[in-house]
């Protein structure tokens, strides 16, 4: 009897308690103290009753969704757009140089200097896409601007060792008078003023220009094919420029026009043409080169070099009149680093057009080659219906 | 062009095509000349040694000097095909006489024009007729054959030398027939 009193009592003592501990169950927690809950018994699995741990992770995971931390923009994930973009696999692109091997020598890729750049296609984007950007080894030119590039060698042949040469940018004044150019490296040449004199050609269309000017002990001159326009402006030139004294002159050869505007490349893009550029190379003129500019929403170029002894080909990318060359897109006898083709659309449609280029490439066998060279597009026939 | 200027001219080129430098030269038709008469100077061009394309369009412009006390300068007339990029100027200094040309359209070998010239100096005398590059900076010939590709040729001018004008071969027949006549009278017994 004793015993049944016993446990009656400590039923009814135990009554309050139990009572509580039904509505603490009972008594939704905050999330904030689900989430310390959570925390404390992932630490400590009898920190709590399983059915009070169930509670919460059933409270959690339902309000999860709304009450979680908002999801951060595309934008701002963006693993390419931070300062730690070089670090990040999804911005990875070809390396410029791959890491030495033990004891290796360094082993150059084909790149010019590039960059990366990780664009956001749309806001729906989930990832970046990685873009290759090739950079012009010469500085590009701009739509609707006097645009030109020049080979330079120490004297007053013009020519000289592929490793002597280097490459510029070129202006010339409309009506041949004068011209600049601004080298890679070294001072910028600007020429005398100059008298020009400007006779037919016999055999393709151009002119024949002759500027020569004399300043004391300096002179200037250029002997070019031209191509002008009603004006007599000069709208396409190339072949060789000189400037300097007798003892320390510079020359080379030269390829010059206007970029075509933005109005003339939108137009060529919108109408998906492909348009077809030849002619003689400049420093070398028994070599010709076909180049043809795919125009569009991706525009595209690829070209061949030939002469008698030696021929290679390449592709590439066309940013506003502005073309590079790709280095995956050579002909495998071209070898080495640091080759490329960059060029520029000059003219605008119904007038003079062509493309202004250089190239500097190592061929297997014939080595390193520069040049420059104006190319004309090619004017289609007309369509003869069958 | 006389049968003497084409030889000279042909001569020029057949001894020009085992050169390694392009050249030009002044090849007169006639040497020596008489004095007072006219005579022509050909202008030869040699390039088949050239840089660039061949066949090719040689161009350039040429000075020739001359003392325009033995000389006078009359005309130049252009080979056939070919055009001035710089007319003929005549500049004078002192004795020293200048004429600049600029030509192109040149074939690779042969006649670029012809100059014709009185000798008016004394018999005996020397003329020279200088040939240099009418660009004394950078020079100024070119092949333009599909492109401009620069060279520097050789300059060859020359001499000829100022003889007495002729005396016709009848008038030397007439003056031994009178001559004979004469002393055939003198020797005839009376």
């Amino acid at each position: 009897m004793q015993k049944l009193l016993a446990i009656a009592a400590l039923a009814l003592l135990a009554l309050p308690f139990q009572a509580q501990a039904q509505a603490a169950a009972a008594t939704p927690r905050s999330d904030a103290d689900c989430a310390q809950l959570l925390e404390r018994w992932a630490g400590d699995p009898k920190a709590a009753p399983k059915s009070e741990i169930n509670a919460c992770k059933d409270q959690l995971a339902a309000i999860a969704p709304a009450a979680g931390p908002a999801p951060e923009p595309v934008a701002a994930v963006d693993p390419c757009s931070g300062p730690d973009a070089g670090s990040s696999v999804l911005c990875w692109g070809p390396w410029a140089a791959l890491a030495p091997a033990a004891a290796a020598p360094l082993v150059s890729l084909d790149f010019p200097e590039t960059f990366i750049e990780c664009d956001s296609v749309a806001e729906l984007a989930s990832q970046c896409v990685p873009q290759l950007t090739l950079v012009p080894p010469v500085e590009g030119c701009q739509p609707g601007t006097p645009c030109g590039f020049a080979t330079i060698v120490a004297g007053s042949t013009s020519s000289g060792d592929a490793e002597d040469t280097a490459f510029g940018r070129i202006d010339l004044a409309p009506d041949g008078t004068r011209f600049s150019i601004d080298p890679d490296t070294g001072e910028p040449i600007d020429s005398v003023p100059m008298t020009t004199v400007v006779t037919p050609r016999p055999d393709d269309g151009y002119g024949n220009l002759r500027s020569t000017g004399r300043e004391g002990d300096v002179g200037s001159r250029l002997i070019a094919r031209v191509e002008q326009d009603d004006d007599g402006e000069i709208k396409l030139a190339a072949d060789i420029w000189t400037h300097g004294t007798r003892e320390n002159a510079r020359s080379g050869y030269f390829a010059w026009g206007t970029a075509t505007s933005q109005a003339g490349l939108n137009a060529l893009n919108a109408g998906n043409v492909s348009v077809n550029f030849t002619g003689p190379m400049s420093v070398n003129n028994s070599t010709t080169g076909n180049m043809t500019v795919n125009f569009g929403g991706n525009p595209n170029w690829t070209g061949t070099w030939t002469n008698a002894a030696w021929s290679f080909g390449a592709g590439g990318t066309v940013s506003g009149p502005n073309l590079i060359s790709r280095p995956d897109q050579f002909t495998s006898n071209v070898t080495g680093s640091g080759n490329f083709v960059q060029g520029a659309i000059v003219g605008e449609q119904g007038g003079p057009r062509g493309l202004t280029h250089i190239i500097d490439v190592t061929l297997e066998g014939p080595g390193r080659i520069k040049d420059v060279g104006l190319l004309r597009d090619v004017v289609a026939g007309p369509v003869i219906a069958p | 062009m006389n049968i003497r200027n084409v030889a000279g001219a042909l001569l020029l080129i057949a001894a020009g095509s085992t050169a390694q430098a392009a050249s030009l030269a002044l090849v007169p038709a006639a040497d020596p000349v008489v004095q007072n008469g006219a005579f022509t100077v050909n202008l030869v061009v040699n390039a088949a040694d050239a840089p660039g394309i061949h066949p090719g369009l040689q161009s350039g412009a040429i000075r020739v000097d001359f003392d325009r006390t033995l000389l006078t300068y009359n005309s130049f007339t252009l080979a056939s095909g070919l055009i001035f990029f710089s007319p003929l100027a005549v500049t004078t200094n002192g004795n020293a006489q200048t004429l600049t040309l600029g030509f192109q359209n040149a074939p690779d070998a042969g006649p670029v024009g012809t100059f014709s010239f009185t000798a008016t100096g004394p018999v005996g005398s020397l003329a020279t007729l200088g040939l240099v590059d009418a660009d004394d900076l950078f020079g100024s010939f070119v092949n333009k054959a599909v492109s401009d590709k620069p060279y520097v040729p050789t300059f060859t001018g020359t001499q000829v030398s100022i003889s007495a004008v002729p005396l016709p071969a009848g008038i030397w027949l007439l003056g031994t027939a009178v001559g004979a006549l004469a002393a055939r009278r003198r020797l005839k017994p009376r």
